[in-house]
């Protein structure tokens, strides 16, 4: 066990390993960064220097590992467009977006777990049709698209609930289901024939034979199992919010990260991309090895 | 030749005729839903690809007289936006960008991703811990962010796009085939090929490839929605194609300060768009059901 947690970890750093490489060398091709943190009347000479003061003369490799060491001090370089340190820059953003991506999330869950049952027990009533023909159409609906439907219909023509910001608890609950459809459309379909094939099983027909209450087949037999592989696809949906949460954020003028990185492209602020980039790999990968636990805890027979 | 044949045969035909022998048959027992996904489909094509015989308005003139005109109007169908442009043939030049990214992204990713996964799946060993690792690492992020950094650093337009929304697909690809490829290497008519003298190219290509197709097939098409929306998703935020260029995500992005007074400005793009999506995710979802009895959603 403790070797095969050992594992998981090596390969999670490994892998986060990669992204500092992607990152790396992103950044690289992004321009000189020299002289990109000088004034512009800087000379040639002055940008030679902050060059040589910035280690960029070195070999790649050494440059890499400065770089790493940097990012592991928590220094992610400094915004362009804000001359200050660009962690301190997308920190402040932060709460804004964990809130949003943690209420869709919980929204997905909580919603989605439960029509994905009724749609399983229902099969191919109208319960059951009408959840996996919504759930097909919300997984190849464009977000951003149904977003700006909301607005216009809950904001704009009934005046409802506000367009932009997040005062009030009013102004969560357009995003919030915004954000949460796609995924809550993924755990309703997965929970579904995850359940279906469960209850095809052996076990679940002698405890049905041996007289146990539907009840309690369902809720203490059939269900732990079935939710296993909807565990699994947790994990990936935290990515999924985390993309989503770009758009998102920027229909509802949301002053959240995933904004925040739009705003940045357009300012060409490179710093601030990429402390978003590796901090939401650093956030799924944690989230993933998390995952990964509990996976192990829901069914013993798990290896990792 | 005949031993291979047979036993991938066999492996499609879980179903008891392979579904090519069946094409009006097929046709017959079509659902309502995705006869209606077809014309769409159809609809959006034909509309994007000979723009000019359905409209005789340019999509970047604007007429200054015309700006914000509700749709219904008899010159301007579907409205114009606050420049006066007709939006009708802006909708219609701007399914160009879509329909380009949805075929070259996706036959990117295809291309790219089956190579991968096939490569890494037959030879195994550290060709495949190397491309597997390279899925991991791409999956562990967040792959509309990697876009947005991609995007920063090389630019936009249509070539950057189709790059950016071809990758985001190859790593699906990727553990599919390799995958399969890992079953269906120790079948016997794969060894059969070998002893006769098969090289690994061969094998690969004539062998495991047909096999593979089936699968393919239903995960291009869900891919060629998803790409589609990448694209558009990524013109919305202004990184995409960028206008005079129409682009549907562009233009719903234009209509978003508009809402108050013009609806349509971004209605009648984002329609479309949804239609389209749709339309591809029913295609896909109907293909899956009929291609592959065991990929089957039940």
């Amino acid at each position: 066990m403790i070797n095969v947690l050992l594992i998981r970890v090596v390969r999670t750093l490994l892998t986060l390993l990669g992204v500092l490489v992607l990152a790396f060398a992103l950044g690289r091709l992004s321009g000189d960064p020299a002289a990109l943190l000088m004034p512009l009347e800087a000379t040639e000479a002055d940008i030679e220097q902050a060059r040589r003061q910035l280690g960029l003369d070195r070999p790649l490799p050494e440059q890499f590992v400065l770089y790493t060491a940097d990012i592991l001090r928590g220094d992610f370089g400094r915004s362009i467009a804000q001359g200050r340190p660009a962690l301190e820059v997308v920190l402040g953003r932060a709460p804004a977006s964990i809130r949003l991506g943690l209420y869709s999330f919980i929204v997905a869950v909580v919603l989605g777990v439960p029509a994905g049952m009724l749609a399983a027990y229902q099969r191919n009533k109208l319960a059951d049709q009408l959840l996996m023909s919504l759930s097909l159409a919300a997984q190849s609906l464009p977000s951003f698209f149904m977003g700006i439907t909301l607005i216009l219909i809950f904001s704009v023509q009934l005046g409802w609930t506000p367009a932009f910001g997040d005062d009030t608890w009013r102004h969560y609950l357009l995003p919030i289901f915004t954000l949460s459809v796609y995924s809550l459309a993924i755990i309703i379909r997965l929970t579904r024939s995850s359940l279906l094939e469960v209850l095809n099983q052996d076990y679940v027909r002698t405890a049905r034979a041996k007289g146990l209450p539907e009840t309690r087949v369902r809720n203490v037999h059939t269900l732990r199992n079935a939710l296993i592989p909807v565990v699994t696809v947790l994990g990936l949906q935290l990515g999924s919010i985390i993309s989503g949460a770009a758009v998102i954020e920027t229909v509802f003028a949301w002053p959240g990260m995933g904004a925040l990185a739009v705003t940045a492209v357009n300012q060409r602020d490179f710093p601030v991309i990429q402390t978003i980039v590796l901090l939401s790999a650093f956030a799924f990968a944690f989230f993933n090895f998390a995952v990964d636990l509990l996976y192990v805890w829901l069914d013993p027979r798990v290896r990792l | 030749m005949l031993a291979s044949r047979q036993p991938i045969a066999r492996l499609a035909a879980t179903s008891s005729e392979r579904w090519w022998h069946r094409p009006r048959q097929l046709i017959r027992k079509m659902p309502t839903r995705v006869i209606l996904s077809f014309v769409i489909l159809a609809v959006i094509v034909v509309g994007a690809v000979f723009p000019m015989g359905f409209t005789s308005f340019d999509p970047n003139t604007p007429t200054f007289s015309a700006r914000l005109t509700a749709p219904g109007d008899p010159t301007f169908v579907l409205g114009t936006d606050d420049l006066g442009r007709d939006l009708f043939s802006r909708v219609l030049y701007g399914g160009q960008a879509s329909l380009v990214i949805g075929v070259f992204a996706a036959s990117l990713g295809l291309v790219v991703g089956t190579a991968a996964g096939m490569v890494a799946g037959y030879f195994g060993g550290w060709l495949d811990h190397v491309i597997m690792y390279l899925v991991d690492v791409q999956l562990s992020l967040p792959f509309l962010l990697l876009a947005i950094a991609v995007a920063l650093v090389f630019g936009n337009g249509l070539l950057v796009m189709v790059v950016i929304a071809g990758l985001a697909t190859w790593p699906g690809y990727a553990r599919l085939c390799r995958g399969l490829i890992l079953s269906l290497r120790e079948y016997e008519y794969v060894t059969a090929a070998r002893s006769l003298g098969a090289g690994s190219g061969r094998i690969i290509l004539q062998h495991l490839l047909p096999a593979l197709v089936a699968p393919l097939l239903i995960f291009l098409t869900i891919n060629m929605g998803r790409v589609i929306l990448i694209e558009s998703a990524l013109s919305f935020l202004g990184i995409g194609i960028k206008p005079p260029t129409p682009s549907w995500g562009g233009m719903i992005d234009q209509g978003r300060s508009l809402l108050g007074v013009a609806w349509w400005v971004s209605t009648v793009p984002g329609v479309v768009l949804t239609l389209l999506t749709l339309a591809i995710g029913s295609i896909g979802d109907w293909l899956r059901d009929v291609l592959d009895p065991m990929l089957k959603t039940e």
